[in-house]
């Protein structure tokens, strides 16, 4: 529906759904684009930043060790300002090569400049990746995008989607603009690694700064592009964070991507027995929401964050680590982090009850050992 | 702020100066190769690291735009007619 003119895609578990569907819906003849089967994910991020760099719209998926062959792939690709639009299917990056489910993958590209969205619902996969398409064409933008979703509970279950209409579709969707591609003359060669000036300090510097305050632009973008959104398809998903019932809460889940689900179904059940309780998901991680949280947290008793990953060398998961930069301004709120979900362990509802107890008596002034929690250890 | 570069990125900088770049600013020799002992095997032009050696009439010559003065020519060369000749200047 996105009618990108160039897609490059190499299977790897959980995504494999996706890619064996796309090679058979093209085979089907159901779509008009260059499908092309690579050998491998460096050459899948190569082929389509090639083809966004010669003016197309692009598209590939993949997860975990996928996304560890396209790393560099990545940096390169967001520095150059292509707005390649790819999915991630969320994967342990764990020994023994695992297939399991958790959001490790991407914690692992946090730092190369690629916007990250994570969905909550094959409806919202679907929906960002038609928004991702928006965000990163914007010419105030031009980063690209990178939509995640959590392996196995989105990649592998199934849920009813509305699917829109090609004609919502072509209204939603601008012209991809001529943004200065690369203009190919034959017999010049193209040259852009080792030159004078990529290795000029002050230029890199400010190459990295327009690269940053572009991703901060989506802060700004995304809201319209939500509205609009809305006015076609009649869905949205509130912005950077999809906050529930969290206005008048005293207790605050934070996490990202389909445990958001189990975690509202628990905070309807507590709010039928008297808790004042709600969620944050977040569904823009890059560029991190912090003006959001800082708004939605200010005066809470406690928070607790569901995570899907272990940040190495914090000792805690990575929500509550990034979250924490806003503790300062954050008096008084106490952080708990719950690390649940790791090589594809359930996130039930009884461990979200399980927390949401453990965040009553911190609100209620309990103190506790250790303010990171990690199941499957206890 | 000041901001010298009217590009969000550099690779949208698509000027003469990007597009073509030579790559024989480090080179701190270069290959010439005697004529009369050369036997027109061309292996000097497949082992080129940059394949920068071409035919021009009936001769392989290197274009010094682009060698980088890694000497496999003249390493390869059965005829042993390449020379490596030092630069005057070495950047």
């Amino acid at each position: 529906m996105a009618r990108p003119d160039v897609i490059a895609v190499y299977p790897i578990t959980p995504q494999t759904p996706l890619a064996e569907l796309l090679s058979k819906f093209y085979a089907q003849g159901q779509f008009d684009a260059e499908l092309i089967e690579v050998e491998g994910e460096n050459s899948s991020m190569g082929s389509v930043m090639g083809a966004s760099a010669a003016g197309g719209r692009t598209f590939t998926a993949t997860s975990s060790w996928g996304l560890a062959f396209m790393h560099d792939g990545l940096m390169f690709c967001s520095g150059m300002r292509l707005p390649v639009v790819m999915v991630n299917v969320t994967r342990e990056t764990t020994f023994m090569r695992g297939v399991l489910s958790s959001r490790q993958d991407i914690m692992g590209m946090r730092d190369t400049g690629w916007i990250q969205i994570e969905a909550e619902t094959c409806q919202e996969i679907l929906d960002s990746i038609l928004m991702a398409y928006r965000l990163a064409e914007d010419t105030d933008i031009l980063v690209p995008v990178v939509v995640c979703y959590d392996g196995y509970y989105l990649s592998h279950l199934s849920e009813r989607v509305d699917i829109p209409d090609q004609e919502q579709v072509n209204e939603f969707f601008k012209p991809l603009a001529d943004m200065n591609r690369l203009r190919i003359e034959p017999g010049t060669n193209l040259q852009f690694a080792v030159s004078p000036l990529a290795n000029d300090g002050e230029l890199v510097a400010e190459y990295h700064y327009k690269h940053s305050q572009a991703m901060e632009r989506v802060k700004s973008k995304l809201p319209d592009i939500e509205k609009e959104f809305h006015a076609i398809f009649g869905r949205s998903y509130g912005g950077l964070v999809d906050a529930y019932r969290t206005d008048d809460a005293d207790i605050v889940f934070v996490t990202a991507g389909s445990a958001a689900g189990t975690v509202k179904v628990i905070v309807d059940e507590a709010r039928e027995a008297g808790v004042k309780v709600g969620v944050a998901r977040i569904r823009v991680f890059r560029p991190f929401p912090k003006q959001e949280l800082l708004t939605l947290l200010q005066g809470k008793k406690a928070v607790g964050f569901i995570e899907r990953s272990a940040c190495f060398g914090w000792d805690c998961g990575h929500l509550y680590m990034e979250t924490s930069v806003l503790r300062h301004q954050l008096p008084g709120v106490e952080f708990v982090d719950f690390i649940e979900g790791l090589g594809g362990m359930d996130i039930s509802k009884d461990r979200i009850r399980r927390a949401l107890a453990v965040l009553k008596d911190v609100a209620s002034g309990q103190k506790l050992e250790s303010h990171v929690l990690w199941a499957g250890i206890e | 702020m000041r901001m010298r570069s009217q590009y969000q990125s550099l690779c949208m900088n698509t000027d003469e100066e990007m597009r073509v770049s030579k790559t024989d600013e480090w080179r701190h020799r270069y290959p010439v190769i005697n004529h009369a002992k050369c036997r027109r095997c061309g292996w000097c032009a497949i082992y080129c690291v940059t394949g920068c050696i071409k035919v021009e009439k009936d001769r392989f010559v290197p274009d010094l735009n682009y060698c980088k003065g890694c000497g496999v020519c003249a390493n390869e060369c059965p005829a042993e007619a390449i020379d490596l000749i030092r630069e005057d200047v070495v950047n």
